[in-house]
Formats: C-alpha cells, structure tokens, sequence
C-alpha cells in the first residue's frame, strides 16, 4: 500500500516542472534597464525616462551589432511606479531592472523630496541596489541624449566613468542606491549624492543644463548635490566635494594642489594614496561637540615654480620639508572641511558627516532626547576638525632637484 | 557442492554404470560432445566407462595421465579410494548420486564409473581458455601496477595471493545459479574483516537462487541493500591492487567464475571518488585531482540545472556582460532553454552510447564528426544555441572524471530531474531535487555500513583520506566505519626525519615498528582503495 | 519497530539546527528593534533561558527513562489525560511545520519568483519532509551532519564579503544596559528556541543515555551564540535604525553584497542555504509529530503516519492567506504564545510535579 502511495507522489513530483514554468522567462525577452532618469512634469506628475540596450551577440550567429546601444523611453503618470507600467504601452519586451545601472533624479523632482517616489524601487526586490545614484541639474533628458565615443556600451560606461573617477580624482562623492536608501532612512545623517553633467566633446567643456547636446558628448560628473532629509537643498563644487570625501574618509585617492613650503607661490601637487577619518560626537548640556579626525597619506606628485629661475634648494633629502609639505596640506584640507561643515551648518542644516548617527547608536538615550530638535542642534555644534597628514615619498625622483653648478635656468 | 532445487529430477534407480550412463545422456540430451569411453583396465578385469564432455576437458591428460595409469593396473583394486589413490590427479572425488554424476560431468570432471562399485569417481580436468593477464581496459591509470583480473577465478585469486602472502586470506567457493552452476569465490582477511559483515556478505549470496548469473552485476543487484537506489552500493573493479588494498580496509571481495570484475563490499560514497593513483602521486597533487573530482561530480549533477535555472529564472544572478550575450545568442532559437538543454543532453547520450558500439577506430572519428557536425550546424540552422552547446560539451567531458565508470553513469541519468525542477522552481527546484539526492543518500547502507560515511554520520578522524589525502605515513588507521578487526594500519611516528635518538636505538635493538611489521605478517602497507 | 539511535553529537547539532532554522532569519530584525545594541544580551540570555527550560523538560525525561512523552504520559496520567497530550505534541510538530513551509514558500515566492502560484513550492517541501520522516531520525540527523557545517561555512562566507561594508559604532555600545529592551527582545529567540520541547519525543534514541543533558544544553547555548554573533553582524552592518526596518536583514545583506563588481545577487544562494537547514528542522518535526501520534495510538510503525502528513502540512500551510497573517497571527501569536510555551514549559512542568508527586506517595 506504501508503495502505491510513493508511486502517486513520484507522479505528483513529476508532474510539478510539467505543469508549468511559471517564472520561466527566457532572457531574450527582456529589455535591459540601464539608466532610470526621474524628475516632474508640470501637472506635478512624474516622469519617468527608461533608457533600455539592446542584447549584444556573440559572433557565429552571424548578427551585426546594434548601431544605437542606449533608446530612451519616457512616461509620466502620478507615481513612479504608474509611470514605469505605463512604459510598457509601447515597449514590446518586459523591463528588466536587476542590470540598472544608474539613476539619475532631476532637480525638479529632487527639490521636491525624493522619498516617497523612490518607494517603488526601494521596496521592488529586482531593481540593483548597488546601482549608482546621480542628480541631474536641470531635467535629466539632457543626460540620456549623450553620445559616447569611448565606451559605446551603457552598461559599462557610468560604472567605469564613476571607479575612474574615484580612484584619480576624487572630487564628487559618488554613492550607490543602497546606501542612498540608507542615508535617507536614516535620521542622523543626510546624503550627499554626485551630480552628472554631460560633457561637450566638442566644444570641450561643460554644458550648462537645457543646452542641447551635441552629437559627440560624454557624461561627466560635477560636484554633489547636498540633501536636507530627502529634499535637495544646493550644490558642493568639485573642491568642496573632495573635502567632504577627506573628512568622510573615503578618498581612496585623488590630488590637492598645495603651496610649495619653500615658497608660497609655488605649488606642490599631492597625490592622495590613503584617507581614513573618524567622527567622534556627544552631547554636553544643550551642546553637541563633535571631533573630526582626519589622516591622510600622499606623495608628492609635481611641483610647480611659479617664480621663473627658482628651483629646489639642495639636494638632500629632507625630513623637515616633508613635514612643511604635510603642514600645507593640513592647512588645506582644515580650512576647507571646516568651511564646508560650517556651510552645511548655516546655508543647507544638513548633517552631512553624519553627527546624529554616531550620537543615535553611540548614544541612544541622549539621541532620544535631542532627535526632534536635531537640526538646531546641529546647526549650532562645535565640530572640531584635526588633520594628520603623512607624506609619504617624492616618487621616483629626489625630492629636491639637485642644483646644478652653474645652471641659471629654470629646469623643471 | 550438490546444486539447490530446480535441476531436473532423475529418478533415483539401480546406481550400477549403465544405469548411470544412460541417465547422464538422457540428461544431456545426447549432446555432440558427450564422450563415453568403454574400456578394460586392471588386466582386463575391470570394465571400466569414462563420461566427459570433450569440449570442457584437457583430453591430452586424460589419456595420458588417467587412462594410462588405469591401464596399467596390475590388480583390480578393493575400494573406489584405493582406485582413487591410482589416479595421477589430485582433487578426485567419490560420487555415489545421480544428480552429482550430472553436475560433476557438466563442470567438466571426467567421471570414471567402475562395473561392480557403487560409486563413481570424478576427476577434475577442466581446461579453460585462459586469456592472458592484460592492462585494465576501464580502470587506466598513469603509474602503479599494470594488470587486471581475466575471467578465470583461480587466476583471479593467484593474482590477488601475489599481492597479499598471508595465510589469512580466506576464500569461500559458493556455487550460484541453478542453471549456470557459477562458483562464486568470497574473499576477505580473517583477522581484518569483521565477521559480522563476513557472515552477512555470504549468507545474502547464498539466499540467491537464480538462472542467470553471467556478470558480477547480476550478482551486485540480487545482494544490495537497497534494491532500487540508483547509486551503486558496491565497488566494481578489475584492478587486483585495487582489490588487494579494498580487503586490507577490511572489505570482503566476491569474484565470479568468468568474470573479470569482482565486486567489493561494503563501500562508502565517497570511495568512488579515489583512484589508486592517489596514493601514487604525491599528497599535494593527489588533494587537488580528489577536490577536483568532487567539485565535478557537482558539475556533472548540476550544472546544467544551475544554467537553466539562472538564464530563466535568476536571471540577475548571471554578470550582466554575460547575460546580454546570451540573449543575443538566443535571439535566433526558436525553443525555450530548458527544452533545449534536455535536447541536446539527450543528443550527447545517444553520441556517446553510438559511439560504444562503433568497432575500433572508426569510433573516434564518428565521434569527433558527430559533434561537430551536429553541433556546428545545430547552431548555424539557429536550432540551438551556441552557449547550450559549450555547457552540455562540458558536462559530458566532465562525466568522465569518476574514476570508477559506473558511477559516473547513474549520476548522468540523475541530472534530468534536476534540470526539470530547475526549470519550473528555479534554485529552489534544485535545491528541493539536491535534498532528496541527499536524503536518499544518507538513509544508504552497504552491508550496514552508513553510505555517506564519514561525513553523515561524521567522523573526523576519517577525513584524513577522504577529500583530502594525509601523507601516508600519518594514514594510521583503517577506516572505522568498515568496523575492522584491527584498526591500526601501520606502526605510528613513521615520518622520515633525521631522528638521532632513534638511530642510537636501532643500532642497539631491533626498532620497534620492525617488530610490529614481523608481528603482523602483512606486506608492506601499499593502501590502495 | 525498528531501533533507531543517533550520538549525543548528533543530537547536539540536530538541536543546534532547529534552534537557528528560524531564529537565524526572523530573530535579528526582531531583537535589534527592541533591545538596540545590546541585542547579543538578547539573544544570549534567550539562550540561557531556553536552556533552562530545556533542563526542566530533560529532568522530566530522567523520570521516565527510554520513553517518549506520549508513552510516560499515559503511564503517567492514565490513558485520558495521557492521550491528550500525545496528541498535543503531534499536533503543535505538525502546525509548526506547517507554519515554516509557508514561511519558506512564501518568502521564496516575494523575493524571487513572484509570478510562481505558492503550492508548487509548498508541495514541493512537503514532499521532502515527508520523505525525509519516512526515512527516519538517523538519516534526518546524518543528513544534518553534512547540512549544518556546510550552511554555517556558507554563512560566514557570505558575512565576511559583506564585512567590509560595516560601520564598527553601528554595534558599538556594548555594554548598554537597557533591560526593557533585552527582555523585550528576548521574547521571539526564546520562542523560536522553545522548538527543543522536541528533545521530549526523540530522547529514547539516543545511544548514549547518560550524555543527554550535556548534549541538549551544549546546542542550545551554541545556537545561542551563533544567533549572538548573527545579530551583532547585522547590527555592525546595517545599524540599528535599518536592520529593524527589514523582515529579512540577512537576505538585504546578500542582495547589496558584490564580488569584483561582477557577481551580486546572492539571495537565492541565501535562500537555498536557510531552505536546507530548515528541511532539517521540518523533517525532524514531522518525524517527532508522526512518532509521537502513533505511540499514542498504541501502533508499532510510524510509516504511515507519516503519509498522514502529506495531506495534513499542506492543509496547515495554505490556512493563512498572506504573510502579515502567517507571521502575526500563526506565527507570533498562535505558536509562539500559546502552542510552544505550553508545549516547552507548562505541560512538562506539571507533569513534572505530578510525577514527583506521584513517586513520593
């Protein structure tokens, strides 16, 4: 009787795949999501720009690649998520969204508060998460009419501009959507998010947003955009941004340009080979005192003599010029952290490094006391800023050009 | 030696030589090469007949040895024991019922009936067609011993007494099958192998009552725990060292007469796994090519599932690089993948098993065109794609990566469920369809010994020699879920080092692990499983 | 009937699975929301207290030893008030079978598959368990052995690509007392925990009688740790605020996890990683609930029994008709404050009492 019984679940097991491949969706079928742009339309409806590539195939098959890798298709409807549906009127294949690559948000929309559109991706488990997160001055149309010239291939290209970018720059702080999603659910810290410009390859320079697109263009990064809560509140420039990395401790490398110890009119390049930072926080009385500790190695890069038929001193090597060196980095690097914090303190009230979250996990039942009123706190919190800086080696070359016996000019 | 039931009765009459001949051909069925010689012997008074079957008997020595011998006797001897004593020929043998005259004439003995004795004698003089020792054609490896088992069962256990001189060795003859009257030699080391197997091991082949025994598998699917498990719950091989070191774990071999493959049991999983090259190669190369092995058996059960599964369903687990090619790979085929996937696995099946019987070297060629005909211009026609084709290629390829071929063989009908769970639930299909695999595998037994031993149940000590393989001189130790006898396998602390104090030792006294070696009388520890 | 016997080892790991099958998954959000950065308190002092509750169950065992509760509870109580509470067992191993496979199903369905109907899934599983209990406790606990090292390896495999992404003052305050919240916390681990109430239908088949007691509490308190350790993960790597914002803060790692930019999406290895140690959990209990009805029914083979179950599971899976209901209602309410108190606390407890009781008149 038991074998009766096994022989009719075997049956039934079998029967299982017969039935039906419910999620079987072969990959041909899909259109592969790279960039989602977002902003608001008049009407207060939001737009929603789905820019879709087509699959690449291997050679036997015989078919020539696509011409055009990046086809923009746009709706608008109430909500995001409507929108997105809406898409599919005239979109032939189902969207994809684990290949996402970047989402680019519009001023408009980010201004607004960018919380409540975003649910439909934080909550849909098939949208990446570790997609990048951009803002776009003005409409993000302009971003998705780009036409590339190195990279073709969309799905490449942003994730390489942005690693490029971080790793010989290090001006913008490029962030992924999950720890966007982190940051704005997060009541103690406010995000800062990269902004993407698009460059006229032409022209060879930045084009303001509106302008229209040449016909050879690239993406570029430009600063970040500063968030209050979810809600865009202004811009960093490049320098301001590279700051905001030092004093996060995210710098993985990137240059300063300093004085030159010897004279302040000449310049040393400094190559950043290694950032680490710590916050430390707490509230005293009615106070929140707060300690950034920044440490920074580098090397010298360049330097530059401003003055003509100046060049270095001696030929030794020096252990007090790498500490002057170090010291103008200092200098640098505090006085434009602690412009930056004081800026986000009286024209953004945004918590940008984060104060709030150290003091709500570090210190939970101060934080309970002080969470409704966080922003006058902060604006008024005596954050110190310390930096270290170790300078770590002249390259290949002495630090000091040896001076030649009778060469008067300038050699460098 | 008297066969089990279903021979056909004879009646039981006057046992006097006419009688008796008349019977046997009557049971022979006046068969060609049923001989009855008729002669006088013993100066002429003693009438003797001789009954063999020339087909199955070394005529040569008959004459030679026994029929000159009876010639020249002066007296007719008083007893069939003294006749016997006559006879030239060791192993002779008094038989008094008339089913034993058959069965001893159908084993092709001579039986010698005498006019006036009751009892008739037989005289073993079978002559097989022996076919010489060759190289294992299924079990190759690189170095290490050459030859392999033939069909003769004595020379199957001279082969395994050269490796193994010890009186220990015990060898059990049963006789199987009814119609084929097949002997079956039970192998194992008495002081090694636990009685307790021993004794399970014979008493499961004596309830065997079969026509047809031709092959040792016949025999493995009439003794096996349990019946309708795919896996194999006995180790098949034709290599005498693989046998030599399977008995000295303290497993017991059954060899059948015509056979060249004997059956070792009981077996772990994990035992299809080893090769006898790794204790061969040195530990290092040896750890990676068993990891290697492992990590392919995954493949083979896997793989296929695993693509499927990922292209249609976890689609985002797939590098995006990757998957866009896919797709357009798939741009032109007209099936869905899974359907395409059991295809073209099907496809391999039926090259590989065409290629079986193709004779000699036409197989390869066949074999080489068959694949690259069929594959090229499957995917140049857009019926398949070209990325289907490079897994289900990898996967066949890595079917034969098992050591031990028929294994490897349940483990390739094992994937197709897999590849249809996968298809309709995704990993949780797969995972549901490993579970089962895994469930299966562990209720396992062979000869009571757990299947997946030593990992379920788990053992540590054993996993010295399991995915990775310890330097020989640390393998102390039999395997205990074989439950040996002695558990030790060799003398501890053998690791060669410069040892000064043991120098001084031995040039005083004997050392100790020579003692241990002269007391336990085995050769030299050459463990080979 | 046939004997079957596992190791004081086994039993340890079996106890150790069945202990973090569920904890693993719904324990971290749940902890890290009440008792913030002292949820390894939590779950430690849930796992002293499950162990105190489980010496209380192994006391009970010692009276009555080579018996299961559906035999010494009708030694004890006579067959009308035994019976009952054979049944009872088999009943509370069944639900909470049931309650898992629809967990599983549903949660496999939500996160990868949303356009799979839910009873393949649950039929699937069935099956398995199914199989799994017909097999019986030596191959469930065979099986373990291999499933519980490989998952935790996995485990920390997968935390350990994740760890660079953590912040240390997420988890930092460690010492912080906030005792409200610990106990709060301490509620769902414990209750998952209370699954051990299983010990009481399986003790008699463990080869070595005298290690029970060692055996049980060494599982406990390791899951205990595990669990600990768990937490305190995803608390360095999310931080409080986030972790508790998720049902599923393991599965939010492995989704956001990446390897050289190249491989991401790990959830369905995640998922297939917490479907096998929870096969073991849910094939142990249906072995225990199949064992224990047929002993109360007095039969000698628990096969068919289990058969029974194949139609019982799926009845019980399918009883919820969305997540919010399975986990509020049939999970946090149903089972963990009325079925597994009462089956890991008070019948054992009053038996107890009446068994001393007993003895001394």
């Amino acid at each position: 009787m038991h074998k009766k019984v096994w022989v009719f679940m075997l049956l039934l097991a079998c029967s299982l795949p017969l039935s039906g491949c419910w999620n079987r969706i072969e990959p041909e079928e899909y259109a592969w999501i790279t960039y989602v742009g977002l902003d608001l339309v008049d009407g207060g409806q939001v737009k929603v720009d789905v820019c879709v590539m087509p699959p690449l195939s291997p050679v036997p098959t015989g078919v020539a690649p696509p011409e055009k890798l990046m086809h923009v298709f746009s709706a608008t409807g109430d909500t995001v998520f409507e929108a997105v549906r809406r898409v599919n009127a005239y979109m032939p294949k189902r969207l994809f969204w684990p290949y996402l690559q970047a989402l680019v948000i519009g001023e408009k929309l980010a201004r607004q508060g960018v919380e409540q559109h975003l649910d439909a991706l934080f909550r849909n488990t098939r949208v990446r998460k570790n997609a990048w997160v951009f803002i776009a001055q003005g409409s993000p149309d302009m971003v998705f009419e780009v036409n590339p010239q190195i990279e073709k291939n969309p799905a490449t290209l942003i994730d390489f501009l942005v690693k490029t970018e971080s790793s010989f720059l290090g001006k913008s702080r490029v962030i992924r959507l999950k720890d966007f999603q982190q940051e704005l659910a997060d009541p103690g810290v406010d995000p800062l998010v990269s902004v993407l410009g698009v460059w006229d390859a032409e022209q060879q320079k930045l084009l303001p947003p509106g302008a229209a697109v040449p016909s050879k263009s690239e993406f570029a990064l430009n600063g970040s955009a500063v968030f209050h809560g979810d809600e865009l509140v202004g811009w960093l420039s490049p320098d301001e941004s590279q700051f905001f990395l030092l004093a996060k401790g995210k710098m993985k490398t990137g240059l300063i340009v300093v004085p030159h110890p010897d004279n302040p009119e000449n310049l040393a390049g400094i190559e950043i080979i290694g950032n680490k930072a710590g916050l430390e926080a707490k509230v005293e009385g009615d106070q929140v005192r707060a300690a950034v500790k920044i440490k920074i190695t580098g090397n010298l890069g360049d330097q530059w003599f401003k003055v003509s038929g100046e060049k270095a001193q001696d030929h030794s090597e020096d252990p007090e010029f790498y500490r002057q060196l170090g010291e103008q980095l200092e200098r640098k690097v505090k006085a434009g952290v602690e412009s930056l914090l004081a800026r986000s303190q009286t024209e953004f009230h945004s918590d940008i490094l984060g104060l709030g979250d150290y003091i709500c996990n570090r210190y939970p039942n101060d934080w309970e006391q002080i969470k409704s009123g966080w922003e006058e706190y902060y604006d008024k919190a005596a954050i110190e800023v310390e930096v270290k800086v170790n300078i770590l080696a002249p390259n290949v070359l002495r630090s000091r050009l040896p001076k030649q016996s009778g060469g008067e000019e300038a050699g460098t | 030696m008297v066969p089990k039931k279903r021979i056909p009765e004879m009646s039981k009459g006057q046992s006097d030589p006419e009688h008796i001949i008349s019977e046997v051909e009557r049971a022979f069925g006046q068969s060609a090469d049923l001989q009855v010689h008729r002669f006088q012997a013993g100066a002429g008074e003693l009438s003797c007949v001789l009954l063999y079957l020339k087909s199955f008997i070394d005529v040569e020595r008959l004459s030679q040895s026994v029929l000159v011998s009876l010639l020249s006797l002066p007296t007719p001897p008083v007893s069939m024991a003294k006749l016997a004593e006559a006879i030239p020929c060791v192993g002779t043998k008094e038989l008094s019922s008339l089913p034993e005259f058959c069965q001893a004439v159908a084993w092709g003995e001579a039986v010698l009936l005498v006019s006036g004795f009751q009892s008739g004698l037989s005289i073993p003089l079978q002559k097989y067609e022996k076919r010489v020792v060759t190289e294992s054609e299924n079990e190759k490896i690189i170095r290490g011993p050459r030859d392999s088992f033939v069909e003769s069962l004595w020379s199957n256990i001279g082969l395994l007494r050269t490796r193994l001189k010890n009186p220990d060795l015990r060898l059990e003859v049963l006789t199987l099958g009814a119609r084929t009257s097949a002997e079956a030699g039970l192998v194992y080391l008495e002081s090694l192998a636990n009685p307790l197997i021993v004794d399970e091991v014979r008493s499961r082949i004596q309830r065997v009552n079969v026509d047809r025994l031709l092959a040792t598998d016949n025999l493995t699917e009439f003794i096996t725990d349990a019946p309708w498990s795919p896996f194999p719950l006995g180790l098949r091989t034709e290599r005498p060292d693989r046998l030599a070191s399977a008995l000295l774990d303290g497993r017991v071999g059954i060899l059948l007469d015509g056979n060249p493959v004997v059956l070792v049991v009981p077996v772990v999983f994990w035992d299809f796994f080893k090769s006898p090259d790794d204790y061969i190669e040195n530990q290092y190369v040896a750890t990676s090519v068993r990891l290697l092995r492992l990590g392919t058996f995954f493949v083979t059960l896997f793989l296929s599932g695993f693509y499927v599964a990922t292209t249609t369903i976890h689609l985002e687990m797939i590098p995006q690089p990757l998957a866009l090619i896919i797709a357009g790979a798939r741009t032109r085929t007209p099936f869905p993948t899974a359907l395409e996937m059991i295809a073209m696995e099907i496809v391999i099946e039926i090259l590989r098993e065409g290629v079986i019987r193709m004779p000699g070297v036409l197989g390869q060629t066949i074999s080489i065109v068959g694949a690259l005909v069929i594959g090229e211009s499957a995917v140049t026609a857009g019926l398949i794609e070209p990325i289907i084709l490079v897994v289900v290629a990898f996967n066949a390829l890595a079917a034969f990566v098992a050591p031990v071929y028929h294994a490897a063989v349940s483990v390739r009908i094992l994937r197709f469920p897999i590849i249809l769970l996968s298809a309709s639930l995704g990993f949780f299909g797969l995972m549901l369809g490993a579970l089962f695999y895994l469930m299966h595998l562990v209720s396992l037994r062979s000869i009571g010994v757990p299947y997946l031993a030593p990992v379920g149940p788990l053992s540590v000590k054993e996993m010295g020699d399991l995915f990775i393989r310890l330097p020989l001189w640390q393998q102390n130790s039999r395997p205990s879920y074989l439950r040996p006898q002695d558990a030790t396998t060799q003398a501890p602390g053998q690791k060669p080092a410069p040892d000064t104090e043991r120098g001084t030792q031995a040039e005083k006294a004997p050392a100790p692990d020579k003692a241990v070696a002269e007391k336990n009388h085995s050769p030299a520890p050459n463990k080979e499983t | 009937m046939n004997i079957e016997r596992i190791s004081s080892r086994q039993l340890t790991w079996l106890i150790i699975s069945v202990n973090l099958s569920a904890s693993m998954i719904l324990g971290p959000s749940v902890i890290i929301f009440y008792a913030k950065q002292s949820a390894w308190l939590s779950s430690l002092l849930a796992a002293l207290l499950a162990a105190a509750g489980a010496l209380l169950n192994l006391h009970l065992i010692r009276c009555f030893p080579g018996q299961t509760v559906a035999q010494f509870s009708q030694k004890l109580l006579g067959p009308w008030f035994g019976k009952p509470i054979g049944f009872y067992y088999s009943l509370v191993s069944f639900y909470m079978v049931g309650v898992c496979l629809r967990m599983i199903s549903q949660l496999v369905k939500m996160t990868l598959m949303p356009e799979t109907p839910l009873w393949p899934f649950i039929l699937g599983l069935t099956l398995l368990v199914v199989y799994s209990a017909w097999l019986g406790l030596e191959a469930i606990a065979r099986a373990n052995d291999l499933i519980l090292p490989v998952s935790l390896v996995g485990l920390v495999f997968m935390l350990l690509l994740a760890a660079p992404e953590g912040r240390p003052y997420w988890g930092l305050p460690v010492w912080q007392l906030n005792l409200p919240g610990i106990v709060m916390g301490t509620f769902t681990p414990l209750a998952c925990f209370g699954e051990v109430f299983l010990i009481l239908l399986i003790a008699p088949a463990l080869n070595k009688p005298t290690e029970l007691r060692t055996a049980a509490v060494k599982g406990i308190l390791t899951a205990g740790l595990i669990l600990a350790a768990i937490t305190q993960f995803v608390l360095f790597m999310m931080g409080s605020f986030r972790a508790s914002a998720y049902f599923v803060p393991v599965m939010r790692i492995a989704e956001e996890l990446n390897i050289l930019d190249i491989f991401e999406r790990f959830e369905p290895l995640v998922l297939a990683g917490w479907l096998t140690i929870n096969s073991v959990k849910m094939s142990l209990l249906t072995y225990a609930g199949a064992r224990s009805l047929t002993e109360t029914l007095n039969r000698q083979n628990y096969r068919p029994v289990a058969l029974a179950a194949l139609l019982v599971l799926p009845l019980l899976a399918f009883l919820p008709r969305n997540l919010a209901e399975n986990l509020s209602i049939y999970v946090e309410t149903v089972a963990f404050k009325i079925l597994i108190p009462i089956a890991f606390l008070i019948l054992p407890g009053i038996m107890l009492i009446i068994a001393k009781v007993k003895k001394h008149a």
